[in-house]
């Protein structure tokens, strides 16, 4: 077992074949050797841990991507918009929660739950006008409307087909 | 009008990092699509504020992934390019190219920036570019105009080119030496057999092959089953081998090993889980299948095209044809017996046919996507390529040596006149364990039919044919709905479509509703335009059925 602190002070008792979903984590331990010492994640809240956990439990046993897998195997994988119906389920969270865990996966360096977070996210950016996207993410629109007009002639290239 | 420089976003979202937004649109990206999506959502995201713009804008590597031909005009490829910096491209169409736009859109692409290009996906469609006097006037194909190919490609890793052309020679000839010798991390080569030289199979980029498909075209030159078999050798790594192949070297017709090139052995192939063959004459056929050993549970599709005019004279084709399946049934035997475990959980695509489990008698398809059935864990057609109005037997023998119980998944094929006759229901009956079928509204009627009538003095102890079955998906329901039947006689139910077609599928449900052992699940999307025209259906008959129309 191996033991986690969060950013606010809770501990975490995890198997190490889950933990080491984690990139980060599995090299801090190959550092540090058999070591009961708790490992701290300063960046990583007990609510996002929580779930990170859960998403690593339920991956337990699943090929990692390996370190020298292909760039364009890499791409492929990127650029697949579908997600796992466990993982759509366990995505579906509020906002706030949806981009602490893309945060968490970057830091803790798990590319699997990185591209599922990635993925939701451009998935609900997909076909949306760019109002409807500053509604859902409420987004400030900074431009002026000289400036829309602007980027609306400049993009014009893309209309005429 | 509202402008908070400084204050762009409030939301949430505000806590990402640029690089993790930028992964984001990275992911929006999808050059498989059907549609240029990728390309329109990146520019909306660029008109939602100020940083995502600037971000975007920075973001070469973004743009270099959007190169699509077949929807930019040169105006928006222009753009697109002085947006990709230095970055690798990724340069595709999802609709096929004539020659004139190939040349206008790709070539200038290829002379400037090959030796950038990372992923290349065209597909190049010779047709005529008008009749004069009712005569085919095609392009004129420089294979000079191709020469940028032949220069190193040190970003390339996926390489698909292929030209179609109905008429032979109408096909630009590339020499030998294609990327210079130097593609390191190729890993992905699809080419039309104009596009490969046959000495270019050994040059240093062919070993680290991953995925490779070559359809042969209309050329008198080409690569023979031996030299395929010597020059895979070299592959080890290979993961996906499709060959589509006219060339017919052997003046053979049937299977007499004997007769087999006497210095060839085994290819074991231990990456190999995907061997997809298209290929005219049997020798061809039974050479690779023979001697190519993949891994335990490598998909295998196979087409053997038999036509008419390669009969030689005074030969009656029904004896080639059984010759042909005797000795097509005696390795598929072997390949059964190999390759087929219980743990594999294979499924069967078949065609059934006037008399028994036959082959479905159709001219071959031409131009069709070799990894279109790469999504069936195990895929058989035998396709004899003869457009007449006989048929002949499949190999059931062929079957023999694994247990049909591990089958799971069904695919069913059929002509107008298909019907049951005992030897089919026996076999169907042994696949005890489907439980998704795939099939036509004709064949769905067919079973239906041996179920009501019960013709063949099935008693009901036998229960009904596939026990288990819950999902069917029904191929080819595409007529258009909105117009409803006036012979049908069959009122449908809210919900249902009004098809002609519709009432063998109904007629199918009906009887498994009736024998206790209902279907679930019913799958219309089977194509994907298939969905447009079947109406909005309800969640459920009102007997628990599940009706999809659409995934999406």
């Amino acid at each position: 077992m191996v033991l986690l602190v969060t950013s606010d002070n809770e501990q975490f008792n995890a198997d190490k074949d889950v933990v080491e979903r984690s990139v980060l984590i599995k090299n801090m331990l190959e550092d540090v050797g058999e070591s009961d010492q708790p490992i701290p994640l300063p960046n990583v809240s007990s609510s996002v841990l929580k779930k990170v956990l859960e998403y690593c439990e339920h991956h337990r046993g699943e090929p990692l991507p390996s370190a020298d897998a292909d760039q364009s195997q890499d791409e492929t994988r990127k650029r697949t918009t579908d997600i796992s119906e466990w993982d759509q389920k366990f995505i579906t969270v509020d906002q706030e929660m949806l981009f602490e865990i893309i945060l968490a996966a970057n830091y803790l360096d798990i590319k699997s739950l990185l591209d599922v977070g990635c993925k939701t996210v451009a998935n609900m950016i997909k076909g949306k006008t760019p109002e409807e996207i500053r509604k859902l993410f409420n987004i400030v629109n900074d431009f002026t409307p000289e400036e829309e007009a602007q980027i609306k002639k400049e993009n014009e290239w893309a209309e005429d087909r | 009008m509202q402008n908070n420089v400084g204050t762009h976003t409030i939301g949430p979202i505000h806590v990402l990092p640029d690089d993790l937004l930028a992964l984001i649109f990275d992911n929006n990206i999808s050059p498989t699509a059907r549609e240029n999506s990728g390309l329109k959502d990146t520019l909306v995201a660029s008109r939602v504020c100020r940083s995502w713009r600037a971000l975007l804008l920075s973001s070469p590597s973004l743009w270099a992934s959007l190169i699509d031909l077949g929807c930019l005009t040169l105006k928006g490829i222009s753009e697109v390019m002085n947006r990709t910096g230095d970055a690798p491209l990724s340069v595709y169409a999802n609709e096929s190219l004539d020659y004139t736009r190939a040349c206008e859109h790709l070539l200038p692409i290829l002379a400037q920036h090959f030796h950038r290009i990372r992923h290349l996906r065209i597909f190049i469609n010779l047709r005529p570019l008008t009749f004069e006097m009712g005569r085919p006037v095609y392009p004129t194909i420089k294979s000079s105009d191709w020469e940028p190919l032949f220069r190193a490609a040190p970003y390339l890793e996926h390489f698909d080119l292929t030209f179609h052309s109905w008429r032979r020679r109408k096909v630009p000839i590339f020499r030998p030496g294609l990327f210079g010798g130097q593609a390191a991390r190729l890993r992905t080569l699809c080419v039309s057999s104009s596009a490969l030289h046959p000495l270019d199979l050994n040059a240093p980029w062919v070993p680290q092959l991953r995925h490779l498909e070559f359809k042969e075209e209309q050329v008198l030159e080409s690569i023979t089953s031996t030299a395929w078999l010597s020059a895979l050798k070299s592959m080890p790594q290979l993961e996906f081998f499709a060959l589509k192949s006219n060339f017919m070297p052997f003046n053979h017709f049937t299977d007499e090993e004997s007769t087999f090139p006497s210095d060839l052995s085994a290819v074991y192939l231990p990456s190999l889980t995907n061997l997809l063959l298209d290929i005219r004459g049997l020798m061809n056929a039974t050479l690779l299948l023979k001697y190519i050993l993949p891994a335990p549970n490598c998909r295998m599709h196979l087409t053997v095209n038999v036509t008419e005019y390669i009969t030689p004279p005074g030969e009656e084709l029904s004896e080639l044809q059984t010759l042909f399946t005797s000795a097509l049934s005696s390795h598929l035997q072997r390949w059964f017996s190999e390759r087929i475990t219980p743990s594999s959980r294979p499924s069967i695509s078949l065609d059934v046919d006037v008399r028994s489990i036959t082959v479905e008698l159709q001219p071959c398809l031409h131009g069709v996507n070799a990894s279109t059935h790469a999504s069936l864990p195990w895929h058989l057609r035998l396709d004899s390529g003869y457009s007449g109005t006989s048929s002949w037997t499949f190999p059931l023998d062929a079957f023999s040596p694994f247990d049909l119980g591990v089958i799971t998944e069904l695919e069913l094929g059929t002509d107008s006149a298909a019907r049951c006759d005992s030897s089919v229901v026996s076999f169907l009956r042994s696949l005890c364990n489907v439980h998704t079928l795939r099939a036509g509204a004709k064949t769905l009627d067919v079973l239906a039919s041996v179920g009501n009538l019960n013709p063949l003095g099935l008693s009901e102890s036998e229960g009904i044919l596939f026990p288990e079955l819950e999902c069917v998906k029904v191929k080819y329901l595409i007529q258009d709905p909105a117009t409803p039947s006036s012979r049908s006689g069959h009122e449908p139910s809210r919900g249902e479509p009004e098809t002609e077609l519709w009432r063998p599928v109904r007629s199918f449900l009906d009887w498994r509703e009736r024998m206790g052992s209902p279907v679930r699940v019913l799958d219309l999307t089977d194509r994907e335009s298939a969905g447009k025209h079947v109406p909005e259906l309800g969640d459920s008959n009102g007997m628990g059925l599940l009706y999809i129309r659409s995934w999406a």
